[in-house]
């Protein structure tokens, strides 16, 4: 059942949920994960397995000259040692779609490109043997020029960070420049009575999940094939890349998804540690398994884009914006794979909230001598939210109206289509921003906050699901589900929909069980494979709830249908007056009913003996015009946040005191509250580490200062504000039970509505992040708000 | 390298093992008892996923040497639930929803009960204090805050009753 079938009879009616809507059921991963029995991929253990580590470049660009391995070899207790040549030429991105644009080796051959890129790789018996011969392999490099910041790599006569050659070091470049009824950014700047400018830098941050990236790799020298268990938000992809760079057709792995401790987008990309377990255990035949340590999370592994933007917006006389230009410039790092998606959502956002009839956007993501940067939550929404916000701040104080009121005048609500395809339907953005405004009691306090005192919001919008299916498939469905009813009415699920930890296959058996009238207990999920389960793209783009989840229902709607038509038919009613409730059939016109047991069998008999099987597939009905700066509806749903920030600004420490956080968030239909609120939390403290404790500091030859937790600071349970939610919007049409995302595009409030309230607080004006203590210290200063003594 | 029998009590058991000079306690738990419910996040006592419980105290056991815990009772998340029974804090945390990935949630555990053995009725503060050294990436800790206060108030319903 696909996506055709949205008008189908058979979907169960909003008042006879049971289980979704309410505090009604627990995680099936609960009891794992309380009693430490979760199995994540550095948790599995086999008989004779070897462990594996990775020798990274301690310079941002060289030629490597030789590799000597000759010592590690003879290291006792070692198994095996890898270098660039015992791989193919086959490079690794992320997506199928632009596989041509891949250009990272599994180990770098000639050339390393930045302070922690994959040069070796070593197998031992235990993880202090590997290190020790890792530390005595010995690679000659010759150091060459490199570049750190966008403006570095783009300026004329920089040293290419790629070999195939980039203009300027611009890996990729989107362009929007298109507007309604023909309008176009040029003309109607020049209609504008007021033009706000304004350039921008943010920083760098990474997504620090608490379990670093760990895979563990099999292989069968009889079949030739390979079992893996990833840390991973995308086996289907890993299973891709593998089979490309092993020159082998993809059923040759079998990509194991266990227990994921955090992603945040950090695991789209398949890490080089995967190539070479897979590589080890083929040599020796023995179980491989590499941990990656907290320190290489840190410097190899992707982070969040930096980005230096410039953007222009004008306005008419009422304050209502007319039209946008603006140039993005994301510092991609050395190698494109995850980074390459988030380009074309830097230009997208540019179009978000607001109504923007005329834009006119080029995002380019730079090639830098850098750790490389990819997904993170939000996709370059927070960077753009941020720099574009402070404009419409700026704008407000210009033309002298609230800041409030000065946004409302411009966002976008229900049934706006936008030049670059964006097509609104459900939104509840002007109730978030109005219950906002009545939780901080803005218009009453603006005019009597003393100094130091700011309230400040950030109101923002996001995708609810990113039709972009990753690899190539049919109809470009990206999210599908299998089920299978037996004899007892056990319904046993397969959803690759790639739970991380947000909760995605407990949502997809909440789903199945409501949809089907049953208990919990009822639905057995099973842990899926690229083999057993159907193909599900990955957890990335606020998909997996709008997408995996209606393909969940789907396919229970599928079983419910073959059933419902078999009893139907047995009692002399239409197939769509039954419905599945509390472990029955009923019709509840005739007055009968049938316990579920009953009429699995029954409906079995009538299938000649054969099981009840669900099928179940979901694809947002858009092209790929996106991609190519044309215009396409991005996903079909979107979602609205209003984050409300109180604070007070130390004016002699740039400390912060924020004691009030409000978040207004339409995610339609809250499948679980426990569940939304727990995403609002953490979406909240994930922005807050954004907008102020979080940075990955660089010395001057690119190399991170603070790879590790100390110096880098995570939110801790001391730092976050007292929490105000508000959640409970009119359900969107076409998602799952009324569903929409919520736990991405949530991020993006965050940073300007801190940035706004220090505004108010100071007076200064914010052009970069982070906002930590120091910072701010020094726009105060630089802005003359607090008196310098030399 | 030297390694040495280690006696313990794990857990409420006394257990023996040989324990290299050079491994961590994290280790030994993980790689030669192969309990892996403890958590491995960054081996430099910042993170606390690795947290147990050593003669009471809420101890990192990624900075304990293997060695030199002769004679001390050690109690990890395993140790947690007795006879298949949950403890308060396991149930309030799953109740609460107080965990999504669950990589924190041993460690955030056991320091919760390190806490609530030792001080039954802690304020807000207190709780939040004493779980500053569990990092979460997920939960935004609001809702963990919540599991403890009611694995504390249920367990002093426990003891009157």
């Amino acid at each position: 059942m696909n996506r055709d079938c949205d008008t189908s009879k058979y979907f169960k009616k909003p008042e006879d949920y049971r289980l979704i809507g309410g505090r009604n059921y627990v995680h099936i991963d609960a009891y794992e994960k309380v009693t430490g029995q979760a199995k994540y991929a550095g948790d599995i253990r086999f008989p004779n397995m070897l462990v594996g580590k990775i020798v990274v470049s301690p310079y941002s660009h060289a030629r490597i000259l030789s590799i000597d391995t000759s010592e590690a070899e003879k290291v006792p207790g070692v198994f095996g040692v890898l270098t660039g040549k015992d791989f193919g030429d086959e490079r690794v991105g992320n997506g199928e779609f632009n596989a041509e644009m891949a250009d990272k080796e599994p180990l770098c051959k000639t050339e390393v490109r930045f302070v922690g890129d994959d040069v070796a790789a070593v197998c031992a018996i235990d993880e202090f043997t590997a290190q020790k011969a890792a530390d005595l392999i010995k690679v000659e490099y010759e150091e060459l020029p490199a570049v750190y910041t966008c403006d570095e790599a783009m300026a004329e006569g920089a040293p290419q960070v790629q070999p195939n050659s980039h203009d300027h070091n611009i890996g990729m470049s989107a362009v929007h420049r298109c507007g309604n009824d023909g309008k176009t950014a040029e003309e109607e700047f020049k209609r504008a009575a007021h033009i706000e400018v304004g350039d921008f830098h943010t920083h760098r941050i990474q997504h620090v999940p608490m379990e670093t990236h760990a895979c563990v790799a099999k292989y069968d020298a009889v079949t030739g094939e390979w079992t893996v268990w990833n840390s991973t938000s995308m086996t289907y992809a890993d299973q891709f890349w593998l089979a490309k760079v092993f020159g082998v057709h993809e059923n040759k792995f079998h990509i194991i998804r266990p227990y994921v401790g955090g992603n945040f987008g950090g695991k789209a990309d398949t890490q080089a540690m995967v190539f070479c377990a897979c590589e080890f255990a083929r040599r020796t035949g023995r179980p491989v398994s590499f941990v990656g340590t907290r320190e290489e999370e840190f410097i190899s592994n992707r982070g969040r884009h930096p980005m230096d933007a410039h953007v222009e917006t004008a306005f008419d006389e009422n304050g209502v914006i007319i039209a946008k230009k603006s140039l993005h410039k994301l510092n991609g790092g050395a190698y494109g794979g995850s980074g390459i998606a988030t380009c074309h959502s830097c230009s997208l956002w540019a179009s978000f909230p607001y109504k923007v009839d005329a834009i006119d956007n080029v995002s380019h993501r730079v090639y830098t001598n850098t750790t490389p940067n990819g997904a993170m939550r939000g996709y370059t929404a927070c960077q753009v939210a941020f720099a574009h916000d402070m404009i419409m701040t700026s704008a407000a104080e210009a033309m002298g109206v609230d800041p409030v009121e000065f946004r409302k005048r411009s966002i976008v609500e229900t049934g706006y289509c936008s030049p670059i395809g964006i097509k609104v339907t459900s939104c509840a953005m002007r109730e978030t921003i109005d219950d906002a405004l009545a939780h901080t009691k803005w218009n009453e306090r603006k005019n009597n906050l003393k100094p130091g005192e700011g309230i400040g919001f950030g109101i923002t919008a996001f995708v609810s699901g990113t039709g972009f299916a990753l690899l190539e498939t049919p109809n470009q469905m990206s999210a599908c589900c299998t089920i299978r009813i037996n004899m007892r009415g056990i319904v046993t699920v397969y959803n690759n929909g790639h739970d991380v930890g947000q909760g995605a296959d407990t949502t997809s058996a909440a789903l199945i069980a409501d949809e089907l009238g049953l208990g919990m207990e009822d639905i057995k999920f099973m842990q899926p494979s690229t083999y057993n389960a159907p193909f599900d793209s990955g957890a990335y783009g606020s998909r997996v709830t709008f997408f995996s989840g209606n393909a969940s229902v789907r396919a229970a709607v599928d079983a419910k249908r073959q059933i419902f038509e078999c009893i139907g038919a047995k009692w002399g009613v239409l197939p769509y007056t039954l419905e599945c409730m509390d472990h029955q059939v009923i019709c509840r016109e005739e007055n009968l009913s049938m316990p579920w047991e009953e009429a699995v069998y029954y409906t079995m008999k009538c299938n000649g003996g054969d099981e009840i099987l669900g099928i179940g597939s979901y694809y947002h009905r858009t092209s790929n015009n996106q991609y190519h700066g044309k215009p396409s509806n991005y996903s079909p749903a979107y979602v609205f946040s209003t984050g409300a920030c109180h604070l007070t600004v130390d004016m002699e420490t740039g400390q912060l005191d924020i004691d009030d956080f409000f978040f207004g968030h339409d995610c339609g239909r809250a499948l679980n509250p426990d569940s939304v609120e727990g995403q609002l939390c953490g979406s909240i403290v994930s922005g807050l580490g954004y907008a102020v404790y979080e940075n990955c500091v660089y010395n001057e030859k690119g190399k991170n200062l603070n790879p590790g937790l100390r110096d880098y600071h995570v939110p801790t349970a001391l730092d976050i504000p007292p929490i105000t939610l508000k959640y409970d919007y009119p359900p969107d049409a076409e998602g799952p039970y009324g569903a929409k995302e919520c736990g991405e595009g949530t991020t993006a409030p965050i940073a300007p509505a801190i940035a706004n309230a220090i505004h108010v607080a100071t007076g200064i004006k914010i052009n970069s992040l982070p906002l930590d203590p120091e910072s701010v210290w020094r726009m105060m200063r630089e802005q003359g708000k607090i008196p310098v003594y030399n | 390298m030297k390694k040495k029998i280690v006696t313990f009590t794990l857990n409420g058991e006394e257990t023996q093992v040989l324990a290299p000079a050079n491994m961590n306690l994290l280790d030994l738990l993980r790689n030669v008892l192969c309990m892996t419910g403890t958590k491995k996040g960054c081996e430099e006592g910042e993170c606390g996923a690795c947290t147990v419980m050593i003669n009471g105290r809420p101890i990192n056991s990624c900075l304990v040497l293997a060695q030199s815990i002769e004679g001390c009772e050690v109690t990890t998340v395993e140790g947690l639930a007795k006879d298949g029974v949950l403890s308060p804090i396991q149930k309030k945390f799953i109740e609460k929803w107080a965990f999504q990935c669950g990589y924190c949630t041993p460690g955030m555990m056991m320091s919760a009960k390190c806490l609530l053995d030792r001080n039954p009725h802690p304020t807000e503060l207190e709780i939040r204090e004493a779980i500053e050294g569990n990092l979460c990436r997920c939960t935004g800790y609001v809702k963990i805050v919540d599991a403890i206060k009611a694995a504390a108030e249920e367990m002093d319903w426990e003891e009157q009753a």
